[in-house]
């Protein structure tokens, strides 16, 4: 199979991930709970995984990242933590639902938010940010690139406004951690929320929130946390106050292994591989008459994420297709983006989605280049 | 010549516990991790536990750490656990 898919989840893992996944579960543990030697060695797993995190990401303190299931439960912990009633929030017209619809249902408790605007190739410039913040403005969340288009966004600068305003700054590095650096004191980012599962190469069901030192949010969910038991409210403490429950310990086992990958190659090397490999998808893509691909031209402002269309054809039949008779697994439709999908002109048919990863071949983009010359000359029904 | 005495050093969470303990391995410096006694803190705590001249150095890295000590003590075989200042 040609597996195009990796902004969805990334395949396959390294197989150190499938082998600390599998050794987890063997092993046992409660990390954090008892004091048996199990349970000892499981939150060294876990700690461990903290750390390189942080290694990955420029963070100071471990303990300034708490997990969680995915990057949505981190985004509506940022976002329900930060916010109160006649607070102001800024975010982008391409944002994934997983923070759109946060924002929707924290208007129904009195906050408001307006949307900065995104130019005609996916980007939201730091101007755009700037001129939807208010006096009561408390938080801006940005995506750092598009699920859709692959557009990156200009992070580092918005961070610097939002530092000048003492707004509170939130990055949705669902489409970047593992595939662009991200190092969140250079970037002047408050909170950071990622997937395990797709650029970082864990398993499904991880993922984290970056939460800096000196902020205090109100935690999604209330309940054990191995630490100050005695107390009927919950810990002040971070990770602690953020991680109610047992963790997913073999899922952060896997995921450990695979920032190790990460954090071994090198992210600004996977960046590249990507980057010149969206070039010859994109290239190959223009080519093809009556495809339009959308989002950025140059590589540089954008991450492998390519959306594309065939003239007259419904996206998602194209991609049905794909898998069908040419064995290439992409997504199609409105990727859970509808937000973005409207800000690009493409809300009323969707897109088809190609997305490259750190295993992603050029045999890869040429089998894709292949299939969509052949669907859009009508080559095959 | 007396003894060694080996000493508890209670944290509020096993995270604190794995930052004390991991920058001390940085220097090379090796303490075991155990949940702290119940009739030394109530509720679930954790502790590093090393021989009395490591205590210096964690109290130092924790310091350094931000991380505060909720309490050390010496294991003492005829009583259990004695506060150390």
């Amino acid at each position: 199979m040609t597996y195009l898919d990796h902004a969805a989840t990334s395949w396959p893992k390294p197989p150190a991930v499938l082998a600390a996944v599998c050794a987890a579960i063997e092993r046992g543990g409660n990390p954090g709970r008892s004091g048996h030697r199990l349970s000892m060695q499981a939150s060294e797993t876990v700690y461990g995984c903290r750390e390189n995190l942080a290694a990955l990401f420029g963070v100071r303190d471990p303990l300034q990242i708490c997990f969680t299931q995915n990057a949505t439960e981190s985004l509506n912990l940022a976002i329900q933590g930060s916010l109160a009633p006649g607070d102001h929030a800024v975010i982008s017209a391409m944002e994934h639902n997983s923070v759109w619809r946060p924002m929707r249902a924290m208007e129904t408790r009195g906050v408001a938010f307006s949307i900065a605007e995104a130019t005609a190739e996916g980007i939201v410039t730091a101007k755009s940010v700037a001129r939807q913040l208010r006096s009561n403005t408390k938080l801006i969340a940005l995506i750092h690139a598009s699920n859709v288009n692959g557009a990156l966004n200009p992070v580092r600068e918005v961070g610097r406004l939002a530092r000048a305003r003492k707004i509170r700054f939130l990055v949705d590095a669902s489409q970047t951690a593992g595939a662009v650096p991200i190092d969140v004191e250079a970037m002047q980012i408050d909170m950071l929320a990622f997937p395990g599962h797709k650029g970082l190469l864990g398993p499904q069901g991880t993922g984290g929130l970056y939460v800096d030192g000196a902020i205090r949010l109100a935690p999604l969910k209330q309940g054990g946390t191995g630490s100050d038991s005695e107390n009927p409210l919950q810990p002040e403490l971070a990770p602690d106050r953020y991680e109610s429950g047992t963790l997913n310990t073999p899922g952060i086992a896997g995921l450990n292994e695979g920032v190790k990958y990460l954090l071994d190659r090198g992210v600004d090397d996977v960046q590249r591989h990507e980057s010149a490999l969206g070039g010859r998808l994109l290239a190959g893509l223009a080519s093809i008459p009556r495809v339009r691909a959308y989002g950025p031209a140059s590589p540089s402002h954008r991450t492998g994420t390519i959306s594309w269309n065939i003239e007259g054809r419904d996206p998602v039949l194209v991609a049905d297709e794909l898998d069908r008779e040419f064995d290439i697994a992409c997504r199609a439709g409105l990727h859970c983006a509808y937000l973005a999908h409207q800000s690009q002109g493409t809300g009323r048919t969707g897109t088809v989605r190609f997305s490259l990863g750190a295993y992603s071949t050029e045999a890869d983009v040429d089998a894709a280049l292949a299939a969509v010359q052949s669907i859009a000359q009508g080559g095959t029904q | 010549m007396s003894l060694p005495v080996t000493c508890l050093v209670v944290y509020a969470s096993l995270s604190q516990v794995h930052r004390v303990k991991r920058h001390l391995y940085q220097s090379g410096v090796f303490v075991d991790m155990v949940r702290a006694p119940q009739c030394l803190v109530r509720g679930c705590s954790f502790a590093l536990r090393c021989d009395e001249t490591l205590l210096p150095a964690i109290r130092a890295t924790s310091q350094e750490l931000a991380i505060e000590i909720r309490g050390a003590f010496a294991e003492i075989a005829t009583i259990g656990y004695s506060p150390l200042p």
